[in-house]
């Protein structure tokens, strides 16, 4: 029993001591550049790839860990480059989906260069073994240790003691007043970015060793624990960074000793999404986090999420132009939906199929992302619980069709409300952050919660039923109510929005002190967004579940949600009619690409990154 | 008269579309003291955010030591001789005092340690207050305390030009005497000091000469002994 803990206590130190190196990386980004940096995962993971790559040509370990190192110090501050300086002017919410752009594509792009398996990890110390009571360590372990420690020990002195340091710490507490001591503030920024990139190398190197394993899909999962571990000591807090790595880990190996290895990652998010509800300030948090946002409330400087606020200044040319389609525009478009079954081409009716479940995502995404500025990164799992709820009801307990479309849409709609109370005292940055930890612990419900969901096995032969007595089997009575379906909740979804309560939700967006001020009941409100945008997506789940016959938890990962969020970008945050135009023109891409499949993740990361750099009021404008 | 140290000639600055400033000029001698004064909104603090680079100009040019700084990021303005205090004090709150005092000689990092270790003391020596907070975190000493302190930082440039923006914003009297006391023992010293300030007759008594900002643009100016008389600042600050 004891040894149990002994050694998941001792293993918990160890990769503790990795968090805490990924959990700096953040806290200095965030610290000085004021931004959630959603490419650390990818930079850990490109860390480990460079260095498997120069070990591959005959370095010794140490020395390709070196290099891997620099280079990745080097692509930190390239991200810099792109996500960052072209934005200092843009809308605040703009650098972080950039970063988040950018690790799509550095993802996608590992994929291409080193395929998307797994590869072994050379890690010659694993042979050594040193016994502390009942537990073992390897030498990996000891090393881990040594070298995270080391790095973090130098790293106090540098930000303590060299005018470097002590010029990051300045620029991280007041950049105007930094610049005002001749501190290059623009250049603090970057050498934060590098060395985010340089720990997140480190620990990518580390992992790599540790698991004796590379694989490009590793980034995410360290990066969300990295940024737990962070949020867990308080985000702009170094001590912090290091305290959260070690309590994470220790917390998490404790959990995966007793409770089952499954519940690993689980209980870490949950661990992020807790934190976030009751102490978003992290346990040696200051009011940092406050400033940026990270507490509700009349704290002042509240980021915006809006992007018509940071137009302000623009000049007439580039100010906000909105589509608001005209009668005749909705008509055509209907008929030419409807012409499509008519060309006599299975095929041409399930894409379009298709593009009306994520023109309704698209739709009930940019309700709560771009009305109410409740930007999410989780809304995957919304879809996901909705086709769950279609494919268990229906061919488990043999549900009606009446009854699926009830419960998807309102179940979705209760669970949208619950899940999105995480964030909703949260603003800015920090509520991207916890949605994507809600969409993460849907995932990982969706695969490891077996005896419900067949886990990564999906549950197949779902069966359409009949409706209002008409037997929907055929793909095109599917798709023509995947069309009514889209058409009422376009319709609902635009009078909502020319209503008060459209006008409270882009009121929040906007100013939330100010709506806040104004007597409106925000919390109410958001609530009322959350379970509206649920409802939509849990009816075009229930939709998607019937045209593919089949759900698994791959339809519902975190690429799914970016792919959404994208579409409400391209389409201009809070208009429906772009949403759907985007939700369209995003799900035929992947057919049109259908010979460059490897390519189409990076060709969505680089539509992310271009709208936001010149065009980030999307392409209907944003209402 | 000689080239002055700091001139800066018409310039318009704007906020997005909002003209702050339209054409104005300022000129500092070297050892002289000069005073922006206006009311709420009138451009004065744009004036020293632009000599600071802070902000930048549309039109018009600035020159530093007959070399023009416009255009030039605040760390390569402060690189060539120029120390800020800050409007609102703006010290670094989770710093202690001496981090921040270290800071302020931010610019001089490449002088040997051993004179940068001497001003330190002679800082101290200037503010006893500080000496005995040194280990303190900056954010939890008084307003006042706080502004000597940045007072203090950016003595810690050894400055050729100090841009000063309302150092008296928010202070009680004593402290306000204690502020202007410090400033004309530096006046004394020769520094050159070009100040914004909301607080008109403490102004003038220390400046050699003031301009006086409305809406952006400079309605009078002269030499601070004729100025404190003038119906014109009295305007500037009351509107009609």
């Amino acid at each position: 029993m004891i040894e149990l803990f002994l050694s998941q206590l001792l293993n918990g130190l160890v990769i503790g001591s990795v968090y805490a190196l990924i959990a700096l990386g953040f806290s200095l980004v965030f610290g000085v550049a004021n931004l959630i940096n959603f490419a650390q995962g990818a930079l850990l993971m490109l860390g480990a790839f460079f260095a498997f790559t120069l070990i591959q040509w005959g370095l010794p370990i140490v020395v390709a860990g070196l290099l891997s190192v620099l280079a990745t110090a080097a692509v930190g501050m390239l991200v810099e480059r792109l996500a960052l300086r072209p934005l200092r002017n843009a809308p605040a919410i703009a650098p972080l989906l950039s970063t988040l752009a950018i690790a799509v594509i550095a993802d996608a792009g590992a994929e291409l260069i080193w395929s998307a398996e797994s590869q072994p990890f050379p890690s010659p110390l694993q042979s050594f073994v040193v016994f502390v009571g009942g537990a073992f360590l390897t030498g990996v372990d000891i090393a881990t240790f040594i070298v995270s420690l080391a790095v973090m020990g130098g790293l106090m002195i540098f930000l303590s003691r060299s005018w470097t340091g002590r010029a990051l710490r300045a620029t991280a507490q007041d950049p105007e007043a930094a610049a005002q001591m001749g501190i290059d503030v623009a250049l603090m920024r970057q050498i934060a970015f590098g060395l985010a990139g340089a720990l997140g190398a480190l620990a990518g190197i580390l992992v790599a060793m540790y698991y004796q394993s590379v694989f490009p899909q590793m980034g995410v999962p360290f990066g969300i624990k990295g940024f737990a571990a962070a949020l867990l000591g308080g985000l702009a807090s170094i001590p912090g960074a290091v305290l959260g790595g070690f309590l994470l880990g220790i917390f998490e190996n404790l959990a995966s000793g007793y409770v089952g290895e499954g519940s690993r990652d689980l209980i870490a998010y949950s661990l992020l999404i807790l934190v976030l509800m009751v102490r978003p300030q992290g346990l040696l948090g200051t009011g940092k986090l406050e400033a940026l946002g990270g507490v509700g409330g009349a704290s002042g400087a509240i980021p915006t999420t809006s992007i018509i606020a940071s137009l302000g200044g623009a000049t007439a040319r580039t100010r906000n132009w909105v589509l608001r389609p005209k009668l005749w525009m909705m008509l055509a478009a209907i008929a030419l939906a409807a012409v499509l079954p008519w060309l006599g081409s299975a095929y041409i009716v399930q894409v379009a199929a298709g593009c009306a479940v994520f023109a309704m995502l698209a739709l009930s995404l940019t309700l709560l992302s771009g009305s109410a500025g409740i930007i999410s990164i989780g809304h995957a799992a919304l879809f996901g619980f909705g086709a769950y709820l279609c494919a268990i009801l229906g061919r488990n307990h043999g549900w009606p069709v009446e009854g699926i479309l009830a419960a998807a849409a309102f179940g979705t709609a209760l669970m949208a409300a619950v899940a999105t109370l995480p964030a909703i005292r949260l603003t800015g940055h920090a509520v991207a952050l916890a949605t994507l930890a809600v969409g993460q612990v849907g995932y990982l419900l969706f695969l490891n919660w077996i005896e419900l969901t067949r886990g990564p096995m999906g549950i197949a032969g779902i069966s359409r039923g009949t409706l209002l007595g008409i037997p929907m089997q055929p793909l095109d009575r599917q798709y023509w109510l995947a069309l009514l379906l889209l058409a009422v909740c376009y319709v609902i979804a635009h009078r909502l929005l020319e209503s008060p309560i459209g006008r409270s939700w882009r009121a929040i967006r906007e100013d939330r002190p100010a709506a806040h001020a104004a007597g409106v009941p925000v919390r109410r409100y958001l609530v009322l967004a959350a379970a509206t945008s649920g409802l939509i997506a849990g009816l075009a789940g229930a939709q998607f579940a019937w045209l593919q016959a089949f759900v698994s938890p791959d339809s519902f990962v975190l690429e799914t949600s970016i792919v959404l969020i994208s579409m409400v970008v391209l389409g201009g945050m809070g208009n429906i009619a772009g949403a759907v135009i985007a939700g369209v023109l995003l799900a035929i891409l992947p057919e049109a690409l259908r010979a460059f499949d490897d390519w189409r993740m990076i060709v969505y990361g680089l539509i992310l990154l271009a709208l936001l750099r010149f065009r980030p009021q999307g392409l209907g404008g944003v209402r | 008269m000689a080239e002055p140290y700091l001139s800066i000639d018409s310039i318009d600055v704007f906020y997005g579309p909002v003209q702050a400033l339209f054409g104005v000029t300022v000129t500092v001698g070297r050892g002289e003291v000069v005073a922006v004064l206006g009311g709420n909104a009138s451009g004065k603090s744009t004036t020293v955010k632009a000599a600071l680079g802070l902000v930048r100009p549309r039109g018009g040019r600035i020159t530093l030591a007959g070399q023009r700084i416009d255009g030039l990021d605040p760390h390569q303005i402060i690189g060539r001789g120029v120390g800020s205090i800050p409007e609102g004090r703006r010290v670094f709150a989770e710093m202690s005092v001496e981090e921040n005092l270290r800071l302020g000689a931010y610019a001089r990092r490449g002088e040997p340690p051993a004179s940068l270790q001497a001003d330190l003391q002679e800082a101290f020596a200037l503010f006893p207050r500080l000496a005995e907070r040194r280990r303190q975190a900056a954010g939890t000493l008084s307003g006042g305390e706080q502004q000597m302190l940045a007072m203090a930082r950016a003595w810690m440039r050894r400055p050729e030009l100090l841009c000063i923006d309302e150092p008296s914003m928010g202070l009680s009297p004593l402290f306000v005497d204690h502020v202007y006391e410090v400033l004309a023992r530096w006046k004394a010293a020769g520094l050159t000091i070009l100040m914004v300030e909301q607080n008109a007759n403490m102004a003038l008594q220390l400046a050699d000469r003031a301009y006086v900002l409305r809406n952006g643009a400079i309605v009078v100016q002269g030499a601070a002994a004729e100025l404190a008389g003038d119906p014109e600042l009295r305007k500037a600050y009351l509107g009609g």
